[in-house]
């Protein structure tokens, strides 16, 4: 063990950031469009900064974030950002990072525990729960107080998929008129949002809103729509993350609302906290990247 | 038995073909013992009709069809003793490939910016042309390097998801032609699906390829000693499963209007299933077309039956698989009953 | 014969009879298989039970080793009615059965599948694997098995497996024994071996109840014997009073009249000339003519390489040395379907292994052989022709069978052997080659099959017909070419061939011819 933290103590020393750093980074999901987004810029950012940086998939498994996090650390990088999979299970990973001596950031979704009391632990990213509010209060607005809501929930297992939701009840729960109607899963996908909501629509219940947990479930939701001929005037629907392919079915009129969770901002400021922590600069251990409501108004700023 | 003519022991001529009836009744009376159900408990959770619905019935069918056929390719695969893991992997990788070909010249972000606006036939053919050769592999390994298929189209499972990953980073491939989804709109991937189960039920029934298939889940050997070239027969059988789901990822990219790698997720384990609860056998020599449709129809009626009775989230896994599992043990016993009375 | 002498238990009626059936009576839905069915089985006595297929002897024994609970009636051990829910109670009972299709796990060693439910274990609970190879080695030594405990099943012949599983019985100490036909795959060495260890069981006061088909193994063996046709006690008697000829009229009604119904035919040209024929390591050089209404037998134990050469000239594994000649004209033939188009057909040894679709139908059974190059239009099959082509060949083999649809596993073994003889009558052969084809079945199919096969020779096709069973070859035959380990021994023509010089040619290779 001595030998070991010896080891990566010269590395260490000998990686400062006037050379070429390793940054390993372990990530939730590759399928993730908006994690995908998200690692884009990561990569971006460190090639700018003239460090290498290496990704692994975690593929949604917890176990297997563990696993890549010990070999990460095992092959002596200077600095590790995970992207966890699971927010109530990251101590483990901290206590290898902590262990070896390495910096660790967790990127995107933030760590449930007190993994950020530890020295050289950070988080970057967004309030989670923060997006179902903004989404919420602009789709009670626009229908004017009231109506009926329902809910497409992304995978249950996902820590997003509570505190949008969760975001999304606090708001509607201060408006006596709104109902939330329906709560069923389409586990963040655009085909099984097309199901879920052809189903809801023979329902014959009345629905007035569509809140979902992300964008690719929203587009699902207007896509059954325009096949069963129902406008998106009559049924709002509202969506998270900005994709491209979200605002562009805002920009034809479809899509009422979504949240803009910058990727590009928690992926460059991940790999910077990084850096700065193996520069041994001090990096606050939480840092919060802002969402934004984007709705046909201020549309234009986003689509650069 | 009868070298002299003696009156105890008549030969049977088998001129009068006995009609028994078909497997496939007993999977029916379990999809409509489940559609009842969801029937009664509509109306007492609900106070409405679940079944008088034309629209919802359609929807049924709807949403299993690109299942559907994966699990028509899967079923004859099944058949001849295999078994196909890689079907969702190609599904998103044809999707991907389909989509890149059905980009509308519109949008700015091309995969391929030369080759925007290509009739709807171009991106079709492109994408079952990319499922044929998953398939083609699949087969060509099971046949000729004499590899387990449960081995091999784990193979391609892994590889065509990292290929659908690899080919555009990760980044989906959206804004498609208008004539390209029309392939998935309304009611077409419904007419698609059973167009397919018809011509995979005769050619199943009534054709060499069917009977082959059969023969080799039956018995390899007996197969090969009947003059049947098994190696290349299951390589066509894998190319044709293959095939089929890179159909349904043309399908399942023009309904979605886009292709994505996270596409067709544990797709290949919902279209087994399908073709299990549809009496086809893993042990290779048994099974059926219609049995596998019903098998995706079970699976599409407590889809739309959890969301109708609003079957909170975190128990409908837990009773789909429960229904699976008895809907089979349903079938096997009922079956098990008729063999000992034949 | 042999007096009772095993203990006898506190019963009120004196169990005279090791093992008793009274009245039994079972039923399957619509069918009637057993009635009113007696048997009595005397401590020390080996008794054959007679029967064509179907006469209802499986279900008997199936009842005897409580695998059915008979409708009526009961079964009765040392005299004491015995109610058994399971295999496991009539073996705990002391019946043991060893069944005719082997029941032995091939990846575990010999002395695991003998113990297997019953391991010595050691002080930690764990299996002590050298009190296990002890205990083999002493059943072994008891029974003159020389195996090494320790191998694999897998490793093992047929007739080793056959008698891993008679170990196995034995092992139990059970009183009754009962053999389902446990000479089928086995050599005449092998068969004396099994005899041996039968009669030391007799000797040790054991009922053994015998099921065969072989007429000689029956009067050699047997001390009484009980016939049953149609589910029917019929009759039972010492075997010293009857004859082979009255056992068969018991067991088919009536007598029949020939059971080599052997005739002259024209012998045409050469059809098929082999020299020199190898396979590595297997078989070598082998060389025979075959000519048009011919037949040619291959006698040799298990093992010889008869199969082989089968196989081998069908192209099922394609010969490595030599050269195959169809009507004087050279050929290479290296796949099945190759063979097919040449004319070749070839009926498996293995029905199960190698020939049946066992899941399939009685047509599907039928055509598959000639859908590759016929009854077909475009993908198509052509049913219709083919209902009728099948209809007239179950009718022409007398197959017995309810429907074209019944699945082949529900026909009895002749009954499926026919089925595939139809299969290959159907490619029109020119050249039929004949791997056991009577293996397993009653003694009226088999008369069928053999006048089958007559009437083919008769009309010109060439036969090559391998058989273990010696009478078989002596009575089919025009020529009879005798094969020890790999190569070919000798030739013997009709009026030459007798049990005896069969058997020189089979066990030495130093008779050559």
């Amino acid at each position: 063990m001595k030998r070991l933290l010896l080891g990566a103590a010269i590395f260490t020393t000998c990686t400062s950031s006037a050379m070429a750093a390793t940054i390993g980074a372990s990530v939730a999901w590759f399928d993730d469009n908006f994690l995908t987004t998200m690692r884009n810029a990561m990569q971006a950012e460190a090639e700018a900064q003239g460090h290498e940086i290496q990704f692994l998939d975690a593929q949604g498994d917890i176990g297997r974030q563990l696993s890549q996090t010990q070999s990460l650390a095992a092959q002596g990088v200077d600095a590790i950002i995970i992207n966890p999979v699971d927010t109530a299970a990251t101590q483990m990973m901290t206590k290898v990072a902590v262990d070896n001596g390495i910096p660790l950031v967790y990127v995107n979704r933030q760590p449930e525990g007190n993994d950020l009391d530890n020295d050289d632990v950070v988080f970057v990213g967004s309030d989670q729960k923060r997006s179902g509010t903004l989404q919420m209060e602009a789709i009670a607005e626009q229908l004017g107080g009231e109506g009926n809501v329902a809910i497409m929930l992304g995978e249950l297992s996902s820590g997003a998929t509570h505190k949008r939701t969760a975001g999304v009840k606090e708001v509607a729960a201060e408006y006596p008129d709104i109902q939330i109607v329906e709560e069923q899963p389409a586990d963040y996908q655009r085909t099984e949002a097309i199901n879920l909501m052809n189903n809801w629509v023979v329902g014959g219940q009345q629905i007035d809103a569509i809140a979902a947990n992300n964008d690719e479930m929203a587009l699902g939701a207007l896509i059954a729509m325009k096949q069963s001929g129902i406008s998106p005037d009559d049924i709002l629907v509202g969506g998270i993350d900005a994709t491209r392919d979200a605002l562009e079915a805002m920009q034809r009129g479809e899509l009422a609302v979504t949240v803009f969770q910058d990727a590009e901002g928690q992926g460059g400021g991940a790999v910077q906290a990084a850096i700065g922590m193996i520069d041994g600069e001090p990096v606050d251990d939480i840092n919060l990247v802002p969402f934004q409501l984007v709705t046909p108004e201020n549309l234009d700023d986003f689509l650069n | 038995m009868t070298t002299t003519t003696d009156k105890t022991h008549e030969v049977v001529t088998p001129k009068a073909r006995r009609k028994k009836l078909p497997t496939e009744v007993s999977i029916l009376i379990v999809l409509i013992g489940i559609a009842v159900l969801f029937e009664i408990l509509g109306w007492i959770v609900r106070g409405d009709s679940f079944l008088m619905n034309p629209q919802r019935l359609l929807i049924m069918i709807l949403q299993m069809s690109i299942i559907g056929i994966i699990a028509i390719g899967v079923t004859q695969i099944i058949i001849t003793g295999g078994i196909d893991l890689s079907s969702g992997s190609v599904l998103a990788l044809t999707a991907m490939v389909t989509a890149s070909l059905a980009q509308s010249s519109d949008y700015m972000r091309a995969v391929y910016p030369a080759l925007t606006d290509l009739p709807w036939l171009i991106p079709l053919a492109a994408g079952m042309l990319v499922g044929a050769l998953c398939g083609l592999v699949n087969g060509a390994l099971i046949s000729f390097a004499v590899i387990p298929p449960f081995i091999a189209t784990l193979g391609m499972m892994v590889s065509a998801r990292g290929l659908a990953r690899a080919y555009t980073d990760g980044q989906p491939v959206s804004m498609l032609t208008e004539q390209f989804t029309w392939i998935g709109s309304g009611a077409n991937p419904v007419i698609i699906f059973l167009a397919v189960a018809v011509l995979f039920h005769i050619a199943l029934k009534h054709t060499r390829y069917g009977k082959y298939t059969y023969a080799i889940g039956a018995n390899p050997q007996a197969a090969r000693v009947s003059g049947i070239n098994v190696r290349r027969h299951l390589v066509l059988v894998y190319t044709i499963g293959g095939l089929l789901a890179g159909l349904a990822g043309v399908v399942a990219s023009a309904r979605a209007g886009t292709g994505q790698a996270g596409m067709g997720l544990m797709y290949e384990l919902d279209a087994i299933a399908a073709a299990v609860i549809g009496g086809t056998s893993l042990a290779g020599g048994v099974g059926r077309i219609t049995g596998t449709v019903i098998g995706a129809l079970i699976l599409g009626v407590m889809l739309s039956g959890f969301t109708f009775l609003g079957v909170d989230a975190y128990y409908q896994d837990i009773v789909k698989g429960a229904i699976i599992v008895a809907a089979v043990i349903t079938d096997q016993y009922r079956q098990r009953k008729r063999n000992k009375t034949a | 014969m042999t007096t009772n002498n095993t203990q006898r238990p506190a019963a009120d009626t004196s169990p005279r009879y090791l093992l008793e059936v009274v009245d039994a009576r079972k039923t399957f839905p619509g069918v009637v298989a057993l009635d009113n069915v007696q048997l009595r089985i005397r401590p020390g006595t080996v008794h054959a039970l007679m029967g064509e297929n179907g006469a209802g002897k499986s279900t008997l024994m199936k009842i005897i080793a409580g695998i059915y609970i008979p409708d009526q009636g009961e079964v009765r051990l040392h005299g004491r009615p015995l109610t058994l829910n399971g295999p496991l109670d009539a073996l705990e009972a002391g019946i043991a059965m060893i069944h005719q299709e082997l029941n032995l796990m091939p990846y575990m060693t010999i002395a695991e599948n003998i113990w297997i439910r019953r391991e010595p274990l050691n002080a930690f609970g764990l299996v002590d694997h050298q009190r296990m190879h002890e205990m083999t080695s002493s059943l072994f030594r008891r029974l003159g098995i020389d195996m090494d405990p320790d191998m694999e099943v897998r490793h093992l012949t047929v007739a080793g497996r056959q008698m891993i599983e008679i170990a196995k019985a034995v092992s139990y100490e059970s009183d009754v024994l009962i053999m389902d036909e446990p000479t089928s795959a086995l050599t005449d060495r092998e068969v004396e071996h099994l005899f041996r260890i039968i009669n030391d069981l007799r000797s040790q006061g054991k009922g053994i109840i015998y099921i065969t088909h072989k007429m000689d193994e029956v009067f050699e063996i047997s001390d009484d014997i009980s016939v049953f046709r149609d589910g029917q006690f019929i009759h039972s008697a010492p075997a010293s009073e009857l004859s082979s000829d009255e056992i068969i009229k018991l067991m088919v009604g009536r007598e029949v009249t020939q059971m080599f119904p052997k005739q002259e035919v024209p012998i045409g040209d050469v059809m098929l000339s082999v020299r020199n024929l190898g396979l590595e390591g297997v078989f070598e050089d082998v060389s025979f003519d075959v000519r048009g209404g011919e037949i040619l037998g291959i006698a040799g134990l298990v093992g010889s390489g008869r199969t082989n050469v089968a196989e081998t000239l069908f192209g099922v594994t394609p010969a490595t040395a030599g050269s195959i000649a169809l009507d004087g004209r050279e050929t290479v033939i290296s796949s099945p379907h190759q063979a097919m188009l040449r004319g070749l057909a070839l009926l498996t040894e293995d029905r199960k292994e190698t020939g049946l679709f066992l899941g399939l139908s009685v047509l599907e059974n039928m055509q598959m052989a000639v859908l590759r190059d016929g009854y077909t239009k475009g993908p198509f099959v052509e049913q219709h022709r083919l209902d009728h082509q099948c209809d007239e060949m179950t009718e022409l083999l007398r197959v017995k069978t309810p429907s074209l649809e019944e699945r082949i596993g529900n026909l009895s073994g002749g009954n499926q052997q026919k089925v595939l003889i139809g299969r290959w009558l159907m490619t029109k052969p020119r050249i039929l080659i004949l791997d056991e084809p009577t293996r397993g079945i009653d003694v009226g199919a088999k008369a069928e099959i053999h006048k089958l096969i007559t009437k083919l020779a008769g009309e010109g096709v060439a036969v090559i017909m391998i058989s273990s069973e010696l009478p078989e070859v002596l009575g089919m035959s025009d020529r009879i070419m005798v094969m020890h380990e790999g190569r070919v021994t000798g030739f013997l023509d009709r009026d030459e061939a007798n049990q005896v010089s069969i058997m020189e040619l089979a066990s030495s290779p130093a008779a050559s011819a």
